[in-house]
């Protein structure tokens, strides 16, 4: 098991954590720039 | 149709936090590369789903030069920007696992420097459509864009079989332990329909700043250019 890898954990947590504010951050500008250009409701601008 | 793609992106968003989970929690820790490797349950989904939204992006770009339908350069650059996005977090994912694996955060590898050139020349359509106002020009040049950039997703993909790559080849699930295979395919779904999630939003997005544009310019905002 020579060359084994350990401590790294932290890391891939963080990975996903960055991932996942990284989309919502997406999700929050879109909804904003929605709102700025008028849409402000999901049945009614379908 | 936006109801739809609502409740496909939440479901995305609960896929995502099982798969994840599973991911970090239960799969077990790869031989060589211990935990670090847990980051291919996301770096995987973000790739696979970078390269769909960009081939959403490409039948767009036919579709708007067959039809010449407004709809199908809403979908052109709500793909594009979306894959852009994804792209942006493969490219930042890949550097933080190839730091510990490899010893430098980027090498000019064949499939680091394609995926490079492929999230810059898309970079490049969006950056195109920043600079031509009059609509349907816009959504012309775009499409023909696509079309060269688009050249850039199949090199992605071959690239690590076709040329000597540090990059490891595309696994199957038959060489893969199937408690590996399980996260990867939840989050692959997971991105799958976050995709479809925020497309739905970002084509209405597109679709009311076209016709504020047409309205400013005293056009009219139907259906076909």
């Amino acid at each position: 098991m020579s060359g084994v890898m350990s401590g790294h954990f932290d890391t891939a947590v963080w990975v996903y954590v960055g991932t996942a504010l990284g989309l919502a951050v997406y999700y929050g500008v879109l909804r904003w720039r929605m709102a700025a250009s008028g849409i402000t409701n999901d049945r009614r601008a379908s | 149709m936006p109801r739809t793609t609502t409740i496909l992106g939440l479901l995305g968003v609960l896929l995502f936090v099982i798969g994840s989970y599973d991911g970090l929690f239960i799969a077990p820790a790869d031989r060589f590369m211990g935990d670090i490797q847990r980051i291919m349950y996301v770096h995987v989904p973000c790739a696979w789903n970078t390269l769909v939204a960009f081939t959403i992006s490409l039948v767009a770009a036919v579709g708007w030069l067959v039809k010449r339908s407004w709809t199908w350069d809403e979908l052109l650059e709500s793909a594009i920007e979306i894959g852009v996005l994804l792209g942006a977090f493969l490219v930042v994912q890949g550097m933080v696992w190839a730091k510990p694996t490899w010893g430098v955060y980027w090498t000019w590898d064949p499939r680091l420097t394609t995926v490079a050139v492929m999230e810059l020349m898309f970079v490049a359509v969006l950056a195109l459509r920043g600079f031509v106002d009059d609509p349907a020009r816009r959504a012309t040049w775009s499409a023909v864009a696509t079309l060269v950039a688009y050249v850039n997703v199949p090199l992605v993909y071959f690239s690590v079989k076709w040329w000597a790559s540090l990059h490891q080849v595309q696994s199957s699930p038959s060489t893969v332990d199937p408690a590996m295979v399980l996260p990867l395919r939840i989050n692959a779904f997971a991105v799958l329909f976050m995709v479809i999630g925020l497309l739905g939003l970002r084509t209405r997005l597109a679709r009311a700043q076209r016709e504020a544009l047409l309205a400013d310019n005293g056009q009219d905002a139907g259906g076909a250019a």
